[in-house]
């Protein structure tokens, strides 16, 4: 059977699934099938036509131009000058609501699939290494993902802002990422706690329907602070931005690079711990997921 | 062959479970001896489903002992690497290949790849599937999906088998040979519950039924027995008396009458 170069990568990390307590081999195995599975699913545009193909294309690699696409169009927000703060949350805010959105719409079926409990949970395997082959194939979608998005500023970043800002940006957004799947697995957790599986679908659509009006809304409400925010770009730090996670990503540049040290900065940036606590309580509360 | 003893291979105790207030079952207490098949029998709804899902460990939250081999199932997973399941809806990866399935429920159950790959294909040329190895799963028929399923569960010469509905959807001939395949493999040795409404079916080849009914077992025994107990001649009319049903004329007729057009 096709061999993926991810799990080649992931052959190297063997020893730390190994250290955990998984069945690596069969983890791998699982992997393989759900990546070989990924590459066949077509979009429904597609399933007229190309019925009679039995070549796997990927579906997925392929649509990740557009994402590259949907990241060029931040490169603006990246060298429009030297306020970190506030290029850096607003790159933030757009990259995490677009890859929250492609997780919960897209990739739903990818991620939920109610099969895995009559062909996985029936065999001799442990349920650890069976929830740790779903938690890396989500890290997989994501890696890509948010590579895509992200690669066009980046590139940016580094020309514009030097070495030492792309790699805080870098490693901002593997945490973005950690909050992300945490708040993936919540959302999915809630879901799946007040609705049954069959539902699921329908609940789906609900918030893909909801996101796109969200994306919509959301797209106004930037241009419309940018328009006031251009006058007076002067950030003053107030209790309500603990809520805006793009804001708790976007403060170690400032803290850092414009050794800005206002003390509110230092407290946004302990928020860092949050993907971390919720990860906690969650594993606690359910281990179906 | 192997001779039979009374090794027990599984037992319920006092088996209980609700779904939110509604209790499925309610007190089951089964012993099953090697080489036995059970036909697990009775109306929808009654609890069969669920018995074997708790059984395979699908469902976790139970009153009562379970005991698999003479070990309890609960937090256990070794005891499943002999036990082979068909599902009652087909759920499989049907966007791989016959070939990709097989191998992979093959390796799941520790199998060796070579091993499955010879074995599930020469087990599919068996079955009436020569030449479809390499075709995907979801250009299959029904009868063709089930037959995957059957080999998926039998890939690893498993101890005791769970199947619900096995035979959905397959033709005359397969029928025969699947029956002819369960007592053969009960004649050596293996234990096999059965779950399935086609009551003809469970009456042939049953060594032992066992009549659910709202969550308790209201008959146990080979068909014999039954049909002393009961004084009636087939399966069918045994379960409609055990289960309190004999209005099927008058529903059959006010359905009829309905569709006519007769809103009474």
């Amino acid at each position: 059977m096709k061999d993926f170069q991810t799990l080649k990568f992931l052959d190297m990390f063997k020893f730390l699934f190994v250290k955990l307590g998984i069945d690596y081999g069969v983890m791998r195995r699982i992997l393989q099938v759900k990546l070989l599975m990924d590459q066949r699913r077509v979009p429904t545009i597609f399933n007229q036509t190309g019925k009679k193909k039995e070549k796997d294309q990927n579906y997925f690699i392929k649509g990740l131009w557009m994402y590259v696409l949907y990241g060029a169009l931040l490169i603006p927000f990246m060298i429009l000058g030297e306020s970190y703060l506030f290029q850096t949350s607003i790159i933030f805010g757009i990259v995490m609501f677009l890859i929250m959105t492609s997780m919960i719409s897209d990739f739903s079926s990818v991620l939920l699939d109610i099969r895995d409990k009559t062909v996985l949970a029936t065999k001799p395997v442990e349920r650890k290494t069976i929830s740790m082959a779903k938690t890396i194939h989500v890290c997989i979608y994501l890696f890509f993902l948010s590579g895509a998005l992200t690669l066009p500023s980046i590139i940016a970043g580094l020309i514009k802002h030097g070495i030492l800002f792309t790699f805080l940006f870098l490693i901002e957004i593997i945490f973005i990422d950690l909050l992300i799947v945490v708040l993936t697995a919540l959302i999915y957790f809630v879901i799946l706690k007040f609705f049954d599986g069959e539902k699921l679908k329908d609940i789906i659509n609900y918030v893909q329907i909801g996101l796109t009006i969200a994306l919509a809304i959301g797209y106004q409400f930037v241009a419309r602070s940018f328009d006031i925010l251009n006058l007076d770009i002067v950030f003053v730090p107030s209790w309500w931005q603990f809520l805006i996670p793009p804001i708790w990503y976007a403060a170690p540049f400032e803290l850092l690079l414009n050794h800005n040290f206002s003390p509110l900065y230092c407290f946004i940036f302990a928020s860092l711990d949050c993907p971390n606590y919720l990860i906690h309580s969650l594993y606690k509360n359910d281990a179906r997921l | 062959m192997i001779p039979i003893g009374n090794e027990v291979v599984l037992s319920i105790k006092d088996l209980q479970k609700n779904y939110g207030k509604k209790q499925v079952l309610d007190g089951i207490n089964l012993e099953v001896s090697k080489g036995q098949i059970i036909g697990y029998i009775g109306p929808n709804g009654a609890g069969k489903s669920t018995t074997v899902k708790i059984l395979l460990g699908l469902e976790e939250s139970y009153r009562g002992d379970i005991e698999i081999f003479g070990k309890r199932i609960q937090g256990n997973t070794e005891y499943k690497r002999k036990i082979g399941y068909v599902p009652e809806v087909a759920e499989m990866y049907d966007n791989l290949t016959a070939y990709e399935y097989l191998t992979f429920v093959g390796e799941l159950y520790g199998l060796e790849s070579e091993v499955v790959e010879q074995k599930a294909e020469k087990l599919m040329d068996l079955f009436g599937l020569s030449g479809l190895f390499h075709t995907r799963i979801s250009s299959f028929s029904k009868g063709m999906r089930q037959k995957v399923l059957i080999i998926s569960s039998l890939l690893h010469n498993p101890d005791l088998l769970f199947f619900d509905e096995p035979i959905n959807g397959l033709d005359a001939n397969s029928v025969m040979v699947f029956k002819e395949i369960l007592s053969q493999l009960a004649a050596n040795g293996k234990t096999v519950f059965y779950s399935s409404h086609i009551m003809d079916v469970v009456e042939k080849i049953s060594s032992r039924i066992i009549l659910l009914n709202g969550g308790k077992i209201v008959a146990d025994g080979s068909f014999e027995e039954l049909k002393k107990q009961n004084k009636e001649g087939t399966l069918e009319e045994i379960f409609n008396q055990l289960t309190g049903f004999n209005e099927h004329k008058e529903i059959a007729e006010q359905f009829v009458s309905v569709i006519q057009g007769d809103l009474i």
